[in-house]
């Protein structure tokens, strides 16, 4: 049986991450700027499971489910923001929003 | 006897917080609430002093040094709240807020363990979306709040992201999760990965620090808070997020000549452009954010004299600063929540209606800009010493010009308070408690300012 090489892993994640910067960076819309964040820390979340694994450790997957508590839990204000967005201002578009310059 | 006094503290901060909820949920009396809050943050902050010990947990470590912090952090908690009080008065959740976040700071500041460092930093930070998004049932600043929540919450949320991911890479490298148990060690056999891995945790804290090249979200974040939480931020935050910061870098590896010259740019353009940038605006909050981001450049100072050889100095530093900086941002953030008005020019001929706020916003500013015979040049002078010991030249050139800004833009405000001209009675409650805070506040920073001697043996005993 053969093992696949660590660094594919890491560069898998790495892969995922970048997508969630720019997404993050690129699209407007808040929902999408939720999903990558997601995507984000979920992509850090299978480093820790895999290096977990590696080490023969149960603190990897101990992290992860750190990880999703806390993503539930900024997801879940992360919406409150999304209500009060489409009540204010009756769109998803961030770019409305430029009342502070300077 | 209790046998592990040492976590009572936290342990205060959590009764108090159950409490406050299954009050709100039946008993909506604004002062009820805030009477049970001041009681339990006075109660876990008397708790500190009933610590002898040092203890030493797998995740937390409780020593002198983090038993100072968490004295501050509490400290501008209560101020905090009190400032909160007068300020809104029929809004109960704000204390509750105020109470998570400070579990949060505490935890961080305790941190030897990534997990612990993480859920402290996110439980300080999801506190605070909520805080910072207060709606008032007032259309032009609930928009503003909302516009600064987002920012900073996205934003927030990314650097939590960057810095798990970083931790990630390091822990395989090390397959530890503590900060303890092993030194790292940049040798040939280090890998790309652990040097993305440090990189990655360097941008988050600047990131949370708000750091040059990362600042942009500060002053927007500033400005669209109330002032209340604005000093939350300003004092909390930072404090607990640059002493995580110093944990992690006193076991983080000596970081290589390369790094250490690129956090030396950082340091000397933070220092320079965040006093630059705050010259031509016009609103007193964002003046402040711009004088925060300056003020932590002076502290990465002390960070890259920290990679060439660490001695308490350097934590005496460390304690100085953060303590005078802790309390002129405290009493100036009081003074405006107390006059609820931001814009500078309202504030034009201050002292003709209101001589004893003006003489009081005065001294705090000349505290911050760094004038003798006040607390803020005492941490400047600590500051300027630690860049001449370990001979950083860059820096102390631009600690010099950036101060010789700052006291132009700060001038500015003070010489606006002294205008003369026509103006419309104030009117607000002069008997309220945060005037007499304020009023001390600014007793306690001309004392340390005219006798520093006692002041400093005392906060020596800390580092």
């Amino acid at each position: 049986m053969t093992l696949i090489p660590i660094d594919y892993v890491f560069i898998l994640s790495l892969i995922l991450f970048f997508i969630g910067i720019f997404g993050l960076l690129i699209r407007r819309n808040i929902i999408v700027i939720f999903i990558c964040l997601e995507i984000m820390l979920n992509s850090s979340a299978y480093v820790y499971v895999i290096s977990g694994e590696y080490w023969g450790q149960p603190d990897g997957q101990v992290m992860f489910i750190l990880i999703m508590t806390v993503a539930a839990a900024e997801i879940s204000i992360g919406l409150a923001l999304l209500i009060q967005l489409q009540k204010n201002l009756k769109s998803f578009d961030i770019d409305k929003f430029s009342r502070l310059k300077g | 006897m209790i046998k592990n006094a040492q976590i009572l503290p936290i342990s205060f901060l959590f009764i108090t917080l159950i409490i406050l909820i299954i009050t709100i949920s039946f008993n909506r009396k604004n002062l009820i609430i805030f009477i049970i809050t001041i009681i339990g943050l006075l109660i876990s902050l008397l708790s500190i002093f009933l610590i002898k010990h040092t203890l030493f947990y797998p995740l937390i470590m409780i020593d002198n040094y983090s038993l100072f912090y968490t004295f501050l952090i509490l400290i501008s908690a209560l101020y905090c709240s009190i400032f909160s009080y007068t300020y809104l008065n029929k809004n109960e959740e704000v204390y509750m807020l105020i109470i998570c976040s400070t579990i949060g700071a505490i935890l961080l500041v305790l941190s030897i363990h990534m997990t612990t460092f993480f859920i402290g930093l996110e439980l300080m930070s999801i506190a605070l979306y909520g805080l910072i998004i207060y709606l008032r049932n007032d259309k032009d600043n609930d928009l503003k709040a909302l516009e600064s929540g987002i920012k900073y919450m996205v934003l927030s949320s990314m650097a939590s992201c960057f810095l798990l991911f970083g931790m990630a890479l390091l822990y395989f490298y090390y397959g530890n999760l503590t900060f303890t148990n092993y030194y790292f060690k940049l040798d040939d056999n280090t890998t790309l990965w652990t040097i993305i891995g440090i990189v990655l945790i360097l941008i988050s804290l600047g990131f949370k620090l708000s750091i040059i090249p990362f600042h942009s979200y500060t002053p927007d974040l500033y400005e669209g808070t109330m002032p209340p939480i604005t000093a939350f931020i300003a004092t909390v935050t930072k404090i607990s997020v640059f002493v995580a910061f110093m944990r992690l870098l006193m076991i983080l590896p000596n970081i290589t000549s390369f790094l250490n010259n690129v956090l030396t740019i950082i340091s000397i353009v933070t220092i320079l452009f965040g006093n630059i940038l705050a010259l031509k605006q016009n609103n007193l909050k964002r003046i402040l954010g711009y004088s925060s981001i300056a003020n932590l450049g002076y502290l990465l100072t002390v960070i890259i004299a920290m990679q060439m050889h660490i001695c308490k100095f350097i934590l005496e530093t460390i304690n100085i600063y953060l303590l005078t900086y802790t309390l002129t941002t405290l009493g100036i953030f009081g003074i405006i929540s107390l006059i609820n008005n931001e814009t500078l020019s309202f504030y034009k001929g201050l002292f003709w209606s209101k001589p004893d706020l003006a003489i009081v916003l005065t001294i705090m500013l000349l505290s911050l800009a760094g004038i003798p015979l006040t607390a803020g040049f005492i941490g400047k002078v600590y500051i300027f010493l630690n860049a001449l010991n370990y001979q950083l030249w860059f820096i102390l050139i631009s600690i010099g010009i950036g101060n010789s800004i700052g006291i132009y833009y700060y001038f500015r405000i003070i010489s606006f308070l002294y205008m003369n001209v026509n103006k419309k009675q104030l009117i607000f409650d002069l008997n309220s408690f945060v005037y007499y805070l304020v009023l001390s506040l600014s007793l306690f920073i001309l004392v340390f300012g005219l006798f520093p001697q006692n002041i400093i043996s005392l906060i020596r005993v800390f580092s």
